[in-house]
């Protein structure tokens, strides 16, 4: 039994993280229905500015992380805004590109090898509960977690900027008809892009302690598996899709016999094939199409 | 002078030439139809005057104003209210968020909505419930009073009958005949020439992206080609 919950609280945090990273993702999808290639990136280059102003000063470090982050979206944002009009293509090749070119700057700047530090590194000290043991960059994920949704939560159904974002996510010609401006509506979804990934790369370097040009990689390909998973285009959806990936993940690490171990990933993605097969829309359909007459 | 004047306006999709010189004049108060088969190139020349679609040549002026280069955010400011074909409500938003959504000037939404929800009662027994609940005719309504909130001078409807069931097509143009006789202007269009002449007081004809024929509804009601479609539509 001990092992079964310690293995829900493992699924738990990595599926909180997974949420976070396809939160990122689907905001952008949402409103704009482009991929955006670049995001790992911007996960890494939080890193990086975590790792060095948070070595002083943790505290100093996430806020530099989600400014560095932020900015970055909004860069980004200004990059691919001329791209908006021409194919889908366009967009996904534009964020293609900014993603080398911030993996080569870092590159040029950073090297290629790992760069070690000891930001948030007091975070991987284990609090016990009965036989469990968790640690606090765990509660600090799920908390984080909880706290971004919440936000995002009341972003998107409290204020006039979260209908408009709602209602560009569903209908964009529409939303622009009554008067909906994109070139300010889009920038608020890559801020709240920027920040999801500052966050993440806060807690993906708090629990290595190192950062490298690839650190967004992996991210991105579980925050676009866990998307397409959940559902493409829904905010539910993308936190459904990091959860279940990262539940599926634990409790397979947790109970393959060890020579299948090195499987772990590979077989949970076999399960998303699976799920993806009896579900092709994915766990939470984009939106409710139903037309009555 | 006319309210909104398209002046030899033509729009092309890739290789594709969908508009062809159109010219459609809209005078204030006045009702206008434009009517044609699927595909002649109405839908494309509103989106157009939106600026949806890109324009090749041509320009369009609104209250005296060349409208021709401004985008859709900018021209929902102008005074022009665009209900466009299939109601294109945000169907996952409730039907107050939908007429949120609507331009309106800063305090005036409540007013605005309560009058809207006067002349669509329906709208005010399901203000909280999301939009995709609504039948089509509730749907239409929607759509037409989302339009109406910002008070536009010109209210261009693109097929509202498309898709209701026939006793709420004589309800939404019971609605649209009403909104007229309060001075509002209104582009009409409509694959179904019978109801659109019921309506206007001017029809244009479009075929393959073109005007061919324009008159006042008395007249183009005596023109057989019309009327040889089997829906009503002109041939």
């Amino acid at each position: 039994m001990t092992y079964f919950a310690q293995a829900l609280i493992q699924g738990l945090t990595l599926g909180a993280l997974y949420a976070q990273f396809a939160l990122g993702i689907a905001v952008i999808f949402g409103v704009m229905r482009m991929m955006n290639f670049a995001y790992g990136e911007l996960i890494m280059a939080g890193g990086y500015a975590f790792l060095i102003v948070g070595a002083s000063n943790p505290i100093y470090g996430v806020i530099t992380a989600l400014v560095v982050t932020a900015v970055l979206a909004l860069i980004l944002e200004r990059i691919v805004r001329p791209l908006r009009t021409r194919e889908a293509t366009a967009m996904l090749v534009g964020t293609f590109a900014v993603s080398y070119l911030l993996q080569a700057l870092a590159t040029l700047i950073f090297g290629a090898n790992p760069k070690t530090g000891s930001a948030g590194s007091s975070l991987l000290q284990t609090a016990s509960v009965g036989s469990l043991s968790i640690s606090y960059l765990d509660i600090l994920t799920l908390c984080s977690s909880v706290v971004l949704m919440v936000l995002l939560t009341l972003l998107l159904n409290r204020t006039r900027t979260g209908l408009r974002l709602r209602a560009v996510a569903e209908d964009s010609s529409m939303a622009r008809i009554l008067g909906v401006r994109m070139n300010v509506v889009i920038p608020v979804a890559f801020v709240v892009s920027g920040v999801l990934a500052g966050v993440a790369a806060v807690l993906l370097v708090a629990q290595t302690g190192t950062a490298q040009p690839t650190l967004g990689v992996n991210p991105l390909l579980i925050a676009f598996i866990a998307t397409i998973l959940g559902g493409l285009g829904t905010f539910r959806g993308a936190v459904a899709g990091g959860m279940l990936l990262g539940l599926v993940t634990a409790f397979l690490s947790f109970y393959l016999p060890s020579s299948a171990k090195p499987f772990t990933s590979s077989i949970g993605y076999v399960a998303v094939i699976v799920v993806l097969v009896l579900l092709p829309n994915g766990l939470i359909s984009s939106r409710n199409l139903r037309t009555r007459v | 002078m006319a309210l909104l004047e398209i002046d030899g306006m033509s729009v092309v999709y890739g290789r594709q030439q969908a508009v062809t010189g159109v010219s459609i004049n809209v005078g204030d108060g006045e009702a206008v139809g434009i009517v044609g088969v699927n595909g002649a190139g109405k839908s494309t020349t509103l989106n157009a005057v939106f600026g949806l679609a890109r324009k090749r040549s041509g320009s369009v002026q609104f209250d005296g104003r060349n409208i021709s280069a401004k985008t859709p955010e900018e021209i929902s400011s102008t005074g022009l209210g665009y209900v466009p074909e299939g109601r294109h409500i945000f169907s996952t938003l409730s039907v107050r968020e939908n007429m949120k959504l609507a331009r309106c000037p800063r305090g005036e939404f409540q007013s605005n909505l309560e009058e809207m929800l006067d002349q669509f009662p329906i709208l005010g027994e399901r203000i909280d419930e999301p939009a995709w609940t609504l039948s089509g005719g509730e749907q239409q309504q929607l759509a037409i009073a989302r339009a109406l909130i910002s008070r536009p001078r010109l209210l261009i409807l693109d097929e509202p009958s498309l898709g209701l069931a026939p006793q709420m097509v004589e309800r939404v143009f019971a609605v649209v005949r009403r909104l007229h006789e309060t001075g509002l202007s209104i582009l009409l269009v409509e694959q179904n020439a019978g109801r659109c002449l019921g309506l206007v007081s001017r029809v244009y004809v479009m075929q393959k992206g073109r005007i061919v024929k324009e008159g006042t509804s008395l007249e183009m009601a005596n023109e057989d080609s019309l009327w040889t479609s089997p829906k009503g539509g002109p041939a």
